[in-house]
């Protein structure tokens, strides 16, 4: 009895405490990977949560500017009402309305903006009805403006009563960033 | 506990009463190492310990002269460092020992090593066996030497001195022992004859440079009941009494305790080879316990550590959610907030500002319009062309004169219009071509009335 009392006491403390020491070992292993963890994830938020702060200054700052673009390409039904609308507006005949041309969208270099730019020629416009049409037709918060404007007259120039040809270019600029949002 | 070995027998004794004392003899027909020996003498420990209530794990096995000799070697008579496997080749000249039967130590002096061996033969089974029964041998020491170097330590002999003791056991034998600045540089023995002890002396008396006093050990165990020998009596000595047991006990604690080391310690492994950690035990424990606390306190201090950071983070996720809310206040906070953030942050600044070498598209009615207002209304003109792109403008118009280009020019350029210098040719009829390019730029328009009164 006294021998196995003895081998107990001096042979199994040494691999028990082994065990235990490696387990210990073990658990600090653990303890610190957590703490490297929680420390990692928590710096990231909070960066993140300075980074949001920032945006979200920014965000509210752009709000009381202009929008001087749309997310959507405007589908080409939506066109043809606005046309049918400014027309209208104008007091144009629709005869005098020769062609509306919708082109496809083009990117703007390597930007994140897209044009699409819809041709229209008109015919035998006063100016005022020229200005209205065009006021019509401009849309900001879609980003729709008249980039381009040419005006012909139509009759001798020394009339009195000016008619133009007319022949414009409705342009939608597109928010569009080749990545992902 | 201490264990006083010699061949006919063992004397046990007590370290913290050194008084109690159980001598163990072995039969010298069966041979002190016989089965029946070592059965008898482990029985009779184990009795000892469990009468005397003594610490089973505390054990100097101390040696006598029979088994346990001094050597001087010459440094240069070894081929490498001394180490103890080369004194112990070393000590095969000098002793007649196999090198694999004893185990040495060595105290270096000078040019010399001091060297101290053991015979393992006689000693290993019995160690084994005190071994098996759990009893921890801690030291094993040549007696005397232990002894005298406690006495020294204590003060009550010289540093440098010669010792001379009568030796206990059969026979009449004396111990004579040379100590030089504390070390012992020779342990001999040697009859009590006159020319024996003559020669002793003188051999041990030169290896000392200076006069050093000579003391007749007079201890308790030994006790020379004839008398000094004749041969002690011719050379002038100093008699000294010294509690043997007494200063024993002390020095075998100190050991223990660890406050001193032994001059020689010859378990080196090789002899009760069972735990070699026993001498370091308690600072192996110590060691440990402050392993585990050390660990016990980094992983709690870690957890703290994380559980601060944990809670941060979570602050810094509220924030987050708070600030979405606030700056959409019809939107639900989903889980990729930060994501959706940077997706309407990118759309907002996308909507409202142009980047990366775009400009904000000028509307051709906010040419026109200005364009119209700024022509002279005096001026008699015909229009050919208008053609606006983006801001830029080309007119072309039919004039009287080439001044009336210049004329034209300066009212555009009143008007807020940058314009190029107007070119004009002479067209059919007399009238002047004339072509004004330009560009729309309002923050330029000056806020006073043209000089020309137009």
């Amino acid at each position: 009895m006294g021998d196995k009392t003895n081998a107990f006491t001096t042979r199994y403390p040494t691999w028990v405490t082994a065990m235990l020491a490696l387990a210990a070992l073990f658990g600090l292993f653990i303890s610190y990977h957590q703490y490297a963890s929680t420390r990692r994830s928590s710096g990231a938020t909070i960066d993140d949560a300075a980074q949001v702060q920032k945006w979200a200054r920014e965000i509210v700052q752009a709000r009381h500017r202009p929008r001087v673009a749309s997310l959507e390409v405007e589908p080409p039904d939506r066109i043809s009402r606005r046309v049918d609308v400014a027309l209208s507006a104008a007091e144009i005949r629709p005869s005098s309305l020769l062609s509306v041309d919708p082109q496809a969208p083009s990117r703007v270099g390597r930007t994140a903006y897209q044009l699409r730019a819809t041709q229209m020629v008109l015919q035998d416009l006063t100016l005022k009805q020229v200005i209205l049409f065009s006021s019509a037709l401009r849309d900001a918060e879609n980003g729709m403006t008249v980039r381009d404007l040419s005006l012909t007259p139509r009759t001798n120039p020394l009339v009195q009563e000016e008619h133009w040809n007319v022949r414009l270019t409705l342009t939608q600029m597109i928010f569009s960033p080749i990545s992902d949002l | 506990m201490i264990i006083r070995w010699s061949p006919q027998g063992s004397l046990l004794q007590s370290i913290a009463q050194p008084d109690v004392t159980e001598l163990v003899k072995f039969d010298c027909e069966q041979g002190a190492d016989s089965i029946d020996s070592i059965e008898r003498f482990t029985n009779a420990v184990d009795a000892f310990v469990s009468q005397h209530s003594i610490n089973r794990k505390q054990l100097v096995v101390c040696t006598g002269s029979e088994i346990t000799y001094l050597v001087r070697i010459a440094r240069g008579a070894l081929d490498a460092e001394p180490t103890h496997d080369s004194i112990r080749f070393a000590i095969e000249a000098v002793l007649p020992l196999d090198a694999e039967a004893v185990e040495v130590d060595f105290l270096p002096r000078g040019g010399t090593l001091i060297c101290a061996a053991v015979e393992t033969t006689p000693l290993r089974s019995f160690l084994d066996a005190l071994e098996h029964r759990g009893l921890e041998v801690h030291h094993i020491v040549p007696e005397s030497l232990l002894v005298y170097q406690h006495l020294i330590a204590a003060q009550k002999i010289p540093a440098t001195v010669q010792l001379i003791r009568k030796t206990q056991g059969p026979g009449n034998w004396l111990e004579f022992l040379t100590i030089a600045n504390s070390v012992p540089v020779a342990w001999g023995k040697c009859s009590t004859n006159n020319q024996a002890f003559s020669q002793e002396l003188q051999m041990q008396t030169e290896l000392l440079d200076i006069e050093a006093p000579r003391l007749w050990i007079q201890s308790d165990d030994a006790i020379d009941k004839d008398g000094e020998s004749s041969a002690v009596n011719a050379v002038e000595v100093e008699r000294i009494q010294v509690d043997w047991n007494g200063s024993l006990a002390a020095a075998s604690q100190s050991l223990l305790s660890h406050q001193r080391q032994a001059w020689f310690d010859l378990r080196r492994g090789t002899l009760a080879e069972h735990d070699p950690l026993r001498a370091i035990r308690s600072s192996v424990r110590a060691f440990v316990i402050m392993f585990f606390s050390a660990v016990l306190v980094s992983c709690a201090a870690l957890c703290w550590k994380a559980s601060q950071y944990a809670s941060r983070g979570n602050g810094a996720s509220e924030t987050i959610a708070a600030v979405f809310q606030e700056t959409f206040p019809n939107q639900r906070a989903s889980g990729a907030v930060v994501k959706r953030m940077k997706s309407e942050h990118i759309k907002a600044l996308g909507q409202r500002t142009t980047s990366g070498g775009v400009e904000e598209p000028i509307d051709a009615i906010d040419v026109l319009v200005p364009l119209a207002d700024a022509f002279p209304p005096d001026l008699a003109m015909a229009v050919r062309s208008i053609r606006i792109n983006d801001g830029d403008f080309v007119l072309d118009l039919d004039l009287g004169s080439h001044e009336q280009a210049g004329t034209v020019s300066r009212a555009l350029e009143a008007a807020g219009f940058h314009t190029e210098p107007p070119s004009s040719v002479r067209g059919s009829r007399g009238r002047i071509q004339t072509s004004l390019r330009g560009t729309f730029s309002p923050s330029t328009a000056p806020t006073t009335e043209p000089a020309d009164g137009r």
